[in-house]
């Protein structure tokens, strides 16, 4: 690193001497230890709900207790999503509208937005399970930074015994290649 | 104030010393020119040997405060005894006072607003990371040694070896301030051509038109080297001219030495060369001429490259990889590099005049709206002073699409400036009311009134910092962000530690400890590919390609790449060889290769999940990596542990026995099994500390920088200060 440049006189010889050759060898070098775990997890790009690491990636309105494979949310459900590299990504969801929220609230629908941005609004008129999807703009997403994925619903469902509030089901959400 | 003094003792020893050097060329040479030709002359071309002398200083380790000042002595001495500082020359042709008066008022104007910017703390962002971050490095290592850490380093230098005579003394400011040398001669230079070939009006509009422009202030004050660059072309072509007029020969020797310290100067200005040779060739029809001139170049240019190639195995590093492939700047860096200079910003080609002339956010800084009349100057074709301008303008704009930011374009602009002004020869009112205009638009004050808020200018004129009756470091910690981190590492790391950043973020010229730059080098990017492999899942090692074949013993093994193309760069985390299900255990008569990239191959066999052997180049047939075990030994699977960032890479596996026959082995890859990707965060940060590195410093804006602060303990990181969106951590 700090070796230094006396030796400049000799340069015109090496540039005559030419560029490049052959690979040459190497010897196997220091075997590195296995390494221990890490405790957090790396926030990730599409959640399913039933990750027991998904929580740290809520970031609002989202019932951290549920079905094995499903949460409550609440009316503006919020996640924090990571989306390394330049792929077109397409944001996908998998969710339900219960029958008896259903008879509350009536039709519904959800607005999707991606990072603040609405990338599509999907009408509910009938409950039961929904897959819905939508490719991502370019542009939309950072590769560098979190991207927060918001799923707002219209309508709340209130508790008529405790005024508890529940917006839909969530299985899944987050953006896929 | 003592400060001062020394900024200003330091400034004009280096500038006295390049004039007086100047002044001794041209006396032995016994070059006849007009005085304010000589002016200039002499101090642009003594430029050019007190550089090049302070080369051969830091060369030789000598890179010392002492050594500068003995050298700026014995140059005045000699200046004294041999009377050469005297300028001899005649006066050119008188100018008309009114015409006089305006020059004069606007040099002053302007020349008081840009020297007390100059001699202001430096807090440019180029200047106080790297210009002067190299020469105060410089300094303390008495010279130049090899920096495998920072590819700014291989750039030629030839101004920061006149920052560094200056910084020695001065420090920081003294360097701006012989940047601002440059950028007081530039209207000088092109007045006294104007004078020369009879359109002296011309020549100060011409001469208004470059100096008031916002982006020549901006850069002409800082440590930079844009303007310096624009008064040696023009300098060169003032020259030029002069010889083609009254062909004294020693005036070659000084058009090579212009053209080569261009060069020196900055990479994009070696048209320089190209330019003087061809001029010189097509007025002299012989050769003789043009081969002193390019032999007077090389000696300007040529130690640069030669010390390129001794430290960094590539002449003309950081470019050119793929010619002269070396361990230190890797070809897809320079691919990508090379191609964002191009889109900057991804401004497109029809945004850069708006963007260049009045916006000024997108390509840092403006040249001024005057220069959106810049098509009027081919009215200047009428007359041979405009073709001569007109073809240096175009040959010296050539370098602009190389990099589209607006600092490119002033080597070219005092060509530009003056074909406009001589398109408007015959209607002086209306020259004269344009440099008004344009002195108007160009002050600090008025710049907000059209131009981005943000965009790289000039703001007003800072008296009391220039002084120093406003403490630097108050000055500056109001200025740069940059300067505040560099406090900070100052104060929690000890010397000799090196600092890992993601980006160029530290003020390096203001900290003496050793920055590595994530972008900045392959040894860095190395670094920085350990820490992002632990935050971004397509960088891990989730794609295992499994070669199965009917066990036999081995001694060779090879795979080849053999897609034809694909932007993409081949990798490899681990390449396993197994036997019955096992690993065959890696022993000393191991050895390994590849192609390309040889250098990073033993990252492909160390047991590590956030190293990895890389081709570092776009997909072609051929790359491989090779082992031989030393021995034949049995064997029936080669696992190669990869992540999928790299869709198109198709591959093949070969072997051979202890009879060196090579047959392929098995069919494509198949999936291989996934292990755990545990604990990658902590393996990243032992793989910087076992590189040396001890320290990092996250921005908030940084990638992934919640997860360094909230996970700290997992990355085995201590934090040890916190300020300004910044934290240096310490690797435990």
């Amino acid at each position: 690193m700090r070796s230094n440049v006396r030796p400049l006189i000799l340069g015109p010889a090496l540039l005559l001497a030419g560029c490049g050759g052959p690979a040459v060898w190497y010897a196997i070098p220091e075997q590195r230890p296995s390494p221990a775990a890490d405790v957090a997890p790396l926030p990730k790009a599409f959640l399913q709900m039933a990750d027991e690491n998904a929580p740290a990636q809520f970031v609002r309105d989202i019932r951290t207790q549920g079905g094995a494979t499903w949460r409550w949310t609440g009316k503006e459900p919020a996640l924090r999503l990571s989306t390394p590299g330049t792929h077109p990504w397409k944001f996908v969801a998998d969710l339900g509208i219960s029958d008896v929220t259903f008879q509350q609230t009536g039709p519904v629908t959800i607005r999707v937005t991606v990072n603040g941005r609405l990338l599509d609004v999907f009408h509910f008129d009938t409950p039961g399970s929904r897959h819905i999807e939508k490719a991502v703009p370019a542009g939309w997403l950072s590769a560098t930074s979190d991207n927060i994925l918001t799923l707002a619903i219209d309508k709340e469902w209130v508790s008529p015994d405790d005024g508890a509030r529940l917006g839909f089901t969530l299985q899944s959400a987050g953006f896929i290649r | 104030m003592r400060q001062a003094a020394y900024i200003l003792f330091g400034a004009a020893l280096t500038l006295a010393s390049a004039y007086g050097l100047g002044s001794l060329l041209l006396w032995r040479l016994a070059i006849r020119l007009y005085r304010e030709e000589e002016l200039v002359v002499r101090f642009v071309c003594g430029s050019a040997l007190l550089s090049t002398i302070v080369f051969a200083i830091c060369a030789a380790g000598g890179a010392r405060k002492g050594v500068f000042l003995a050298l700026g002595s014995l140059v005045l001495l000699l200046c004294w005894r041999t009377h050469s500082w005297r300028r001899s020359g005649d006066s050119l042709p008188p100018a008309p006072c009114r015409w006089k008066c305006l020059f004069w008022c606007a040099y002053s104007v302007f020349g008081f607003l840009y020297f007390s910017n100059a001699m202001a703390p430096e807090f440019s962002p180029d200047g106080v990371t790297y210009h002067l971050g190299l020469v105060a490095r410089y300094l303390r290592e008495h010279g130049f040694h090899r920096i495998a850490t920072n590819m700014y380093a291989n750039l030629s230098q030839g101004t920061e070896m006149l920052f560094l005579f200056a910084f020695s003394i001065g420090r920081h400011s003294a360097a701006a301030l012989v940047h601002c040398g440059f950028l007081m001669t530039l209207p000088l230079a092109m007045w006294s051509y104007a004078r020369r070939f009879g359109f002296p009006a011309a020549g100060v509009v011409g001469a208004i038109f470059a100096f008031a422009s916002p982006i020549v202030g901006i850069d002409g004050i800082s440590a930079y080297n844009d303007v310096a660059v624009a008064c040696v072309l023009f300098t060169l072509f003032l020259v030029i001219q002069i010889w083609i007029a009254e062909k004294q020969r020693g005036l070659l020797i000084v058009i090579g030495l212009l053209a080569g310290f261009a060069f020196a100067i900055k990479y994009t200005a070696a048209l320089a060369i190209v330019y003087a040779c061809a001029m010189v060739l097509w007025h002299a029809r012989r050769p003789r001429p043009a081969l002193i001139v390019a032999g007077c170049a090389a000696l300007m240019f040529a130690p640069w490259m030669v010390k390129n190639y001794v430290l960094a195995g590539n002449p003309v590093s950081p470019f050119l990889n793929t010619v002269f492939p070396n361990p230190y700047v890797h070809p897809d860096f320079e691919r990508d590099y090379r191609a964002q200079m191009r889109h900057f910003n991804d401004v497109k080609d029809r945004e850069i005049p708006l963007e260049t002339t009045i916006h000024g956010l997108r390509l840092g800084g403006l040249v001024g709206p005057l220069f959106l009349l810049v098509p009027l100057s081919l009215l200047a074709l009428r007359w041979p002073a405009g073709r001569q301008l007109l073809l240096a303008a175009a040959v010296f704009t050539l370098s602009y699409a190389g990099n589209i930011g607006t600092r490119f374009l002033i080597p070219s602009l005092p060509f530009w400036s003056l074909a406009m002004a001589l398109a408007f020869r015959n209607a002086p009112a209306a020259a004269v009311s344009l440099a008004i205009a344009h002195m108007l638009a160009s002050w600090p004050s008025n710049i907000p009134l059209y131009a981005d808020a943000s965009a790289w200018r000039l703001e007003r004129i800072p008296t009391k910092a220039a002084l120093r009756l406003v403490p630097e470091e108050r000055f500056l910690l109001s200025k740069t962000r940059g300067y505040l981190t560099a406090r900070m590492i100052d104060g929690v790391v000890p010397p000799g530690g090196k600092v890992f950043t993601f980006g160029q973020n530290v003020a390096e010229a203001y900290t003496s400890r050793d920055i590595l730059v994530g972008f900045q080098s392959a040894f860095n990017a190395s670094l920085r590919d350990a820490l992002l492999i632990s935050l971004i899942e397509d960088y891990q090692s989730l794609w295992p390609r499994e070669f199965h074949f009917t066990p036999r013993p081995l001694r060779h093994l090879r795979v080849t790449q053999t897609a034809a193309r694909g932007l993409e760069s081949w990798s490899v985390m681990e390449f396993r060889i197994l036997s019955a299900g096992t690993d065959i255990p890696r022993d000393g008569a191991w050895r390994v290769r590849a192609n390309p990239n040889p250098w990073d191959v033993q990252k492909a066999f160390d047991n590590s999940y956030v190293t990895r052997w890389s081709a570092h180049h776009s997909l072609y047939p051929g790359m491989f990596i090779e082992v031989d075990l030393g021995r034949a030994v049995p064997m029936d699977l080669v696992r190669l542990e990869c992540s999928r960032d790299q869709y198109q890479v198709r591959l093949k596996l070969e072997g051979a026995g202890e009879d060196g026959q090579w047959r392929a082995l098995g069919e494509a890859p198949a999936d291989g099994p996934l292990h755990s990707q545990s604990g990658l965060r902590r393996a990243a940060t032992a793989e910087l500390k076992r590189a040396g590195v001890n320290y990092i410093e996250i921005e908030d804006s940084d990638f992934g920088a919640d997860d360094f602060h909230t996970n700290a303990r997992q990355w085995g990181l201590k934090l040890l200060d916190e300020k300004g969106g910044a934290r240096i951590y310490h690797i435990e």
